[in-house]
């Protein structure tokens, strides 16, 4: 089933076009992966989705509806999609489980199942529920990472877009974010990765996009060939 | 009659070289000045103590007004000349503040609360002295509209518009922004402490309630409905203002409006904010949106 | 050209820059490169002492004379000119306008309207800048930048700009983000034949490794690597951290 659907979508800023005929699917289950150096367009591509900037053409389809032009709150409001960006992942100034709980409420879930969602998320990350009454700007890289994630997932989603969650972190600290990806995909929920470290994200991929100057040059649905580092090495350098 | 209209469009030719230079400092450069009271105050006390009190010529009052301001002018501007807008503001306010309280308070220099009086008019000797005044203020008046137009078209006007469109790249390409709005802030100013020696023989006396901050509000209220960005905004704004919503209400045949008329005469300035805050709203650029040449 | 000796920025805690020893502006086309936030804007800035990037601590030299703590407007009339990211027009001058500002020639003063400058200026420059705004293309007629020109025109306007300030060397910062086609061809065509050094930051790669003679690779506020072109793609560091392997 097609969770996410592109086509032919031209987007910028302003007069700025920075994507250019874009078409990709994303089909239900695991991990996909839009993959790319520093300024390729992938978190682009998932502010264009979210109707965050210019569409000059093309259509955005989600669950099968049409949601070209649609207002950003309306598209969260309405869909079973979780958003964690690149920055302005949480409030710094809340605890843990103040953030968490405020995940939740948008979604109009009922005390009793926002309990059981919150204790999913701090079984899936044990340091966040030590650290539950902890301010969040006070935690580490690692487990800010986490508290976003765990933000995102509060809304049980079958879609959670994540943009580029290991940028600064530690390797140690990636491979858990790696884990845990995996880890949610296991739940039922379909991510959609975006991420400059593509040896790595390749490894937990159910598919690969390959974003170049705000274009796809690969696609992993689409191509009879297994994508190898070398190809990669070949398309960026 | 006809003396008090000598009169009033004289006074509204002072306004209008006030306004100019706000025009030339806000408008073009982005330099916010609301000292403009404090500026008109020394150039005005400069010919109530200096020609009325000790006798010079009504010129040299004028000229050591003019450079006066322009001392000041530098040693307030000089440090601000690099900050925006915001810090400008409450500086200036404070300094047109300070001369009204100056004004007050060294009553050995201008006679505090009481003033100086009587200033008469330097051409007191010619016969129709009040119509050769006007034409002398309305002449320095055009002349500065003139000078205005000419230097938006100017290397100069070009660089003031660029320091307050985008002080960034300009410091990128080359310019040097603190000079420019050091140097507009100085000439401003000069030219209006000359509108106040031009206003003192007006009204024949000087005392300091009449360079309060109300001064610089009327003047900026003006100058943002008429159009900050053209030389003629603040003339059209003042004559709007002053003249239009004044007047209104001395002539209004409506009976309501004739017995309320002092209480009228008060809430005026809260209809020149609700004015100000339509305009800012609605219309920010003014009537006269800048492209009038 | 520009040496960097032991130069360290900090924003508050937060270490911005940190560079041991380089040389900009000795090869034709330099690229800057590396993930967000690795500092590359903050080096250019601080090169050109631009507001609250003042290094806290070494050397910044432009031909043995030192730049630290100049005054922004004084370097860039040195030749160290600078188009910054974003974009960065006049809006409320047309293109001419915000071109001729840019020639520095004559100096602007309050006295202009009596002594004519317009025309000096215009006499002086005219032709140098029609042949810039020919190269650009961007002689269309226009009332305001800010207004009648799409982004990347404004891009190449910025460009535009800085090649009439007669630079020494001239710093790019991201001058072909969401530029595209004809105006990315003017752009890249401008970028090889100029004929001062040019220092680069560009995030798309065919950019740096077609256009660009040397690379720097940095990461968090330091050059990790840099060499020329060939070198640099093939280091095996490198590619591990731009491909993240």
């Amino acid at each position: 089933m097609k969770i996410l659907e592109v086509k032919g979508l031209h987007a910028g800023y302003g007069t700025a076009e920075v994507l250019h005929d874009m078409s990709f699917d994303i089909k239900s289950g695991g991990v996909t992966s839009i993959l790319g150096p520093n300024g390729a367009g992938k978190s682009t591509t998932f502010k264009a989705i979210f109707q965050l900037l210019n569409i000059y053409k093309g259509k955005v389809y989600l669950f099968g509806d049409d949601i070209t032009g649609m207002a950003t709150k309306d598209i969260f409001n309405k869909y079973n999609v979780s958003y964690v960006p690149q920055e302005d992942k949480f409030y710094p100034n809340l605890t843990v489980d103040e953030n968490l709980e405020t995940a939740a409420l948008r979604t109009k879930k009922t005390k009793e199942k926002t309990k059981d969602t919150l204790k999913e998320v701090y079984d899936l990350f044990p340091r966040l529920l030590e650290r539950k009454n902890q301010i969040a700007h006070t935690l580490s890289g690692g487990e800010k990472q986490m508290l976003a994630v765990g933000r995102g997932l509060m809304k049980s989603p079958d879609l959670l877009i994540y943009d580029e969650p290991t940028g600064g972190l530690a390797p140690v600290i990636v491979n858990i974010v790696f884990d845990i990806m995996k880890e949610i995909t296991k739940k039922g929920t379909t991510v959609f990765l975006a991420e400059e470290k593509i040896g790595q994200s390749m490894k937990i991929s159910k598919e690969v996009l390959l974003v170049k100057n705000g274009e796809i040059v690969f696609d992993s649905s689409k191509s009879k060939q297994k994508l190898t580092m070398k190809k990669v090495k070949s398309i960026y350098m | 009659m006809i003396d008090y209209i000598i009169y009033a469009i004289t006074i509204a030719c002072v306004y209008a070289i006030m306004g100019i230079m706000l025009h030339l400092q806000f408008g073009l450069c982005g330099v916010l000045n609301f000292g403009t009271a404090g500026y008109f105050a020394i150039g005005a006390y400069s010919v109530a103590i200096l020609t009325t009190l000790m006798g010079y010529p009504f010129i040299v009052s004028v000229l050591v007004g003019a450079i006066l301001c322009a001392i000041v002018g530098f040693l307030i501007g000089k440090p601000l000349s690099h900050l925006s807008p915001d810090f400008l503001f409450i500086v200036t306010l404070a300094f047109g503040e300070i001369v009204r309280q100056l004004a007050t308070s060294e009553a050995w220099l201008t006679n505090g609360v009481a003033g100086i009086y009587p200033i008469s008019n330097p051409l007191k000797f010619l016969p129709f002295y009040d119509i050769a005044y006007l034409f002398i203020v309305a002449l320095i008046c055009g002349a500065l509209i003139f000078y205005s137009i000419k230097v938006r078209a100017s290397p100069f006007g070009k660089l003031l518009i660029g320091v307050r469109d985008n002080p960034l790249i300009s410091e990128y390409i080359g310019k040097d922004v603190a000079k420019a709005r050091l140097t507009i802030f100085i000439f401003g100013s000069m030219i209006i402490g000359v509108a106040g020696s031009l206003y003192a023989p007006l009204l024949g006396m000087v005392n300091p309630a009449q360079f309060g901050p109300l001064v610089a509000f009327v003047a900026f209220i003006s100058l943002m409905v008429g159009g900050k960005e053209s030389p003629f905004g603040s003339i059209l704004g003042s004559i709007i203002l002053v003249f239009g919503i004044i007047y209104i209400f001395d002539f209004l045949p409506i009976p309501i409006i004739q017995d309320y008329k002092l209480v009228f005469s008060s809430v005026r300035f809260v209809v020149f904010g609700a004015i100000l805050i339509l305009f800012l709203r609605f219309r920010p650029k003014g009537l006269l949106k800048g492209a009038a040449l | 050209m520009i040496l960097m000796e032991g130069v360290k920025k900090f924003f508050g805690g937060l270490k911005a820059l940190d560079i041991d020893r380089i040389e900009l502006g000795t090869h034709h086309v330099e690229g800057i490169i590396g993930p967000n936030g690795a500092g590359k804007s903050t080096l250019i800035k601080a090169i050109l002492n631009v507001d609250e990037y003042e290094v806290n601590s070494g050397k910044i030299t432009y031909q043995g004379k030192n730049l630290v703590g100049k005054k922004t407007w004084k370097i860039a009339r040195q030749g160290i000119v600078c188009s910054p990211q974003a974009i960065q027009e006049i809006p409320s001058l047309t293109v001419e306008e915000n071109l001729y500002l840019a020639v520095n020639k004559i100096p602007e003063k309050l006295t202009d309207p009596f002594l004519r400058t317009s025309e000096m200026v215009k006499k002086e420059s005219e032709k140098k800048v029609e042949e810039v705004m020919h190269m650009f293309s961007l002689d269309k007629k226009c009332d305001c930048a800010g207004c009648d020109l799409s982004t990347p025109e404004k891009r190449l306007l910025n460009t535009a700009r800085a090649l009439l300030m007669n630079p020494k060397i001239l710093f790019l910062d991201e001058p072909l983000a969401g530029v595209r086609g004809k105006e990315r061809e003017v752009m890249q065509k401008f970028i090889k034949k100029a004929p001062f050094p040019i220092v680069l930051i560009e995030h798309s790669p065919d950019v740096i490794w077609n256009t660009c003679d040397y690379v720097f690779f940095m990461m968090a506020g330091s050059i990790k690597i840099h060499g020329t072109v060939n070198a640099v793609r093939k280091n095996k560091e490198v590619i591990k951290q731009y491909l993240g392997v």
